[in-house]
C-alpha cells in the first residue's frame, strides 16, 4: 500500500463505502425476487456447479460407502429389530388411511393440507462462509419451484426456498440464523396439536428454537414436532423433529422448547422440494388440481398425522 | 488465450469454495468451529502481487461480486471486502515477487483482513451478533491455518502461471 492516503485513493475509498452501502440497502430490502443480472449469473454458475457436483457427490459418496461397510453387522442387527415394528406400523398405517379416505367422503372434502406433489432436486452448492446456512439445488422456476415452497431430505424438513432463478434455487435451512426464518410449527399431542413457531437455531444448545407456545399447552419432552401447513406453501405434517427440552420464555408467558431436528442438515445431496397441492378453499380449483395430479401419476402423498384436519380452535 | 487462464483458474476456485470443499468437507455439529475456505482470496491478492493493484482489485470485486449474488443473498459486501483486501496487499516488489515467504504471509494477514471485515460488514447490519473473541477462536484462526496451508499449495503454480502470461505479453510486446 505505497500511496494510499493521497487524495485521490481517498475519495475513490468514499465513492465506494457509498456503494457498498446503497448495494447492501438494495439486496436487504424486502424484495420478493431476484433481479434479471443476477437471475443470469446464478444460473450459469449453477450450470457448471451441477456438472461438477454429480461426480463429486459420488466419490464422495463411495469413500462414505467404504467407511460404511465397517459398521455394516451392528446396523443389521438394528435394523432387523426395526423391521417388525415397522412391518405392524405399516398395516396399521393402511387402516388408518383406509380410514380417513372413508371419513373425508363421509365429509365431501377432496384434498387437505396433507396433500403435495414433490419435485427432486441435486445439492449444487452450500454457502462457504458460514454467516449464512444456505443451499443451492438445480430446480429453478422453469421447473416449478416458487419462493416459499418447503424443501425436505427423506428424514424430514430442512427448510423453505429463498429465492429462484430460471433453473437454480437457493434454499434456506431452519439451521440459518435469519431473523426472517421462520416457520409454523405444530407438536402433535394427545388432544388437540399445539400451534407455534420454529425460529431458527440455537447456537450454544445446538437445536431449533421452537416459540411462542401457549402456556396452557401440555407438551412434554420427546413429543413430535411437524409443520402445521397453515403458513405459506407448507403442507401440514411434514416431521421437523422432537422436543428435547422446555423453558417458559422470559416473560412467563408462553414456552420456549428446544427441538432436536430429524432431519441432517449437514450431508446433503438430493432433496425434494414440495408443493402443496390443496391451496384454496374453492371447490373447482380444488377438483382441477386433483384431476391433474392424477394424470400426471404424481400420487399425492399421504402422510400419518392422526390430528388432520382437528382444527385449529386456539 | 493465457489472458483467460487466470479468470478461469480463479473460478475453478470459486466452484471448490461452494461445491467441492462443502462436499467433501461437509459442516458437521461435531465441530466446535468453521472450516471457511478462501481460496479466491488467495488467488486474487497473488494476482494483486504479481499483476499490480490495478488487475487485483479487478479482479477481486468482480469474483467478490460473483460470491455475492452466488453464495449470499447481500450484495456488496465480498465485492468491497475483497478490492480492498486486494488493494492493501498490493505489494508489488521484486523481493516480494521473488520470495516464497512473504506471498504466504501477505496472504494469511489478508485472510484475517477479510474474515474481520466481513465480520464487521455482518455485525453492522446485524446479521450476526457473535462476540470479537467467539468469532476470533470459532472463525479466525481455524480459517487463517486451514487456507495459509491451501495457500502454500497455491503459490507455486500461480508464479508459474503469472511468469508465463508476462513472457506471452512480452512476447506480444515486441
Amino acid at each position: 500500500m505505497p500511496h494510499f492516503f493521497s487524495n485521490k485513493r481517498l475519495i475513490l475509498l468514499m465513492v465506494s463505502i457509498i456503494v457498498l452501502v446503497s448495494l447492501i440497502g438494495f439486496s436487504t430490502r424486502n424484495n420478493e425476487t431476484i433481479t434479471w443480472p443476477e437471475k443470469f449469473l446464478r444460473d450459469t454458475t449453477g450450470v457448471v456447479q451441477s456438472l461438477v457436483s454429480r461426480p463429486a457427490h459420488m466419490t464422495a459418496g463411495f469413500f462414505g460407502n467404504v467407511a460404511d461397510i465397517f459398521n455394516v453387522y451392528e446396523e443389521n442387527q438394528m435394523l432387523k429389530s426395526r423391521m417388525e415394528e415397522f412391518a405392524s406400523l405399516s398395516a396399521e398405517l393402511e387402516t388408518v388411511k383406509q380410514e380417513n379416505a372413508t371419513l373425508r367422503e363421509m365429509i365431501d372434502s377432496e384434498s387437505s393440507l396433507n396433500d403435495y406433489t414433490t419435485r427432486t432436486a441435486l445439492v449444487i452448492h452450500r454457502s462457504p462462509d458460514k454467516w449464512t446456512d444456505m443451499i443451492g439445488i438445480n430446480k429453478g422456476s422453469q421447473n416449478g419451484v416458487s419462493k416459499n415452497m418447503a424443501v425436505v431430505t427423506s428424514e424430514g424438513l430442512i427448510g423453505k426456498v429463498k429465492t429462484t432463478s430460471e433453473f437454480t434455487s437457493s434454499v434456506q435451512l431452519l439451521s440459518d440464523d435469519s431473523r426472517t426464518n421462520r416457520v409454523s410449527a405444530m407438536v402433535a399431542t394427545d388432544g388437540e396439536p399445539v400451534y407455534a413457531f420454529i425460529e431458527g437455531w440455537n447456537e450454544e444448545e445446538e437445536g431449533l428454537m421452537l416459540r411462542k407456545i401457549q402456556s396452557d399447552a401440555e407438551i412434554k419432552e420427546g413429543q413430535q414436532v411437524i409443520t402445521s401447513g397453515l403458513g405459506g406453501l407448507f403442507p401440514r405434517g411434514l416431521a421437523i423433529g422432537t422436543i428435547t427440552s422446555l423453558e417458559p420464555d422470559e416473560f412467563g408467558l408462553s414456552y420456549n422448547a428446544l427441538v432436536e431436528p430429524a432431519a441432517d442438515y449437514y450431508n446433503l445431496e438430493q432433496v425434494n422440494v414440495i408443493e402443496r397441492t390443496s391451496e384454496t378453499l374453492d371447490d373447482t380449483i380444488q377438483q382441477n388440481t386433483n384431476e391433474e395430479n392424477e394424470e400426471d401419476e404424481e400420487e399425492p402423498v399421504e402422510v400419518e398425522d392422526p390430528d388432520a384436519g382437528g382444527g385449529g380452535s386456539s | 488465450m493465457i489472458r483467460f487462464a487466470l479468470p478461469f483458474f480463479i473460478f475453478l476456485l470459486f466452484l471448490m469454495e461452494g461445491t467441492l470443499f462443502q462436499i467433501f468437507v461437509p459442516p458437521s455439529p461435531d465441530r466446535e468451529f468453521y472450516l471457511v475456505p478462501r481460496f479466491v482470496l488467495i488467488a486474487v491478492v497473488l494476482t494483486s502481487i504479481y499483476r499490480g493493484a490495478g488487475s487485483g482489485v479487478l479482479i477481486g470485486a468482480g469474483f467478490g461480486l460473483l460470491y455475492d449474488i452466488v453464495y449470499t443473498d447481500i450484495i456488496g459486501i465480498y465485492m468491497f471486502s475483497m478490492g480492498f483486501t486486494a488493494y492493501i496487499s498490493a505489494f508489488t516488489y521484486r523481493s516480494v515477487r521473488t520470495s516464497f515467504l512473504w506471498p504466504v504471509l501477505i496472504i494469511i494477514s489478508a485472510i484475517f483482513v477479510l474474515e474481520w471485515m466481513t465480520y464487521g460488514l455482518h455485525y453492522i447490519i446485524g446479521g450476526t451478533d457473535l462476540l470479537f473473541e467467539e468469532f476470533f477462536m470459532m472463525r479466525a484462526l481455524p480459517s487463517l491455518i486451514m487456507n495459509g496451508i491451501t495457500a502454500l499449495l497455491l503459490i507455486y503454480p500461480f508464479q508459474r502461471l503469472f511468469t508465463r502470461i508476462r513472457e506471452t505479453e512480452e512476447l506480444q510486446h515486441w
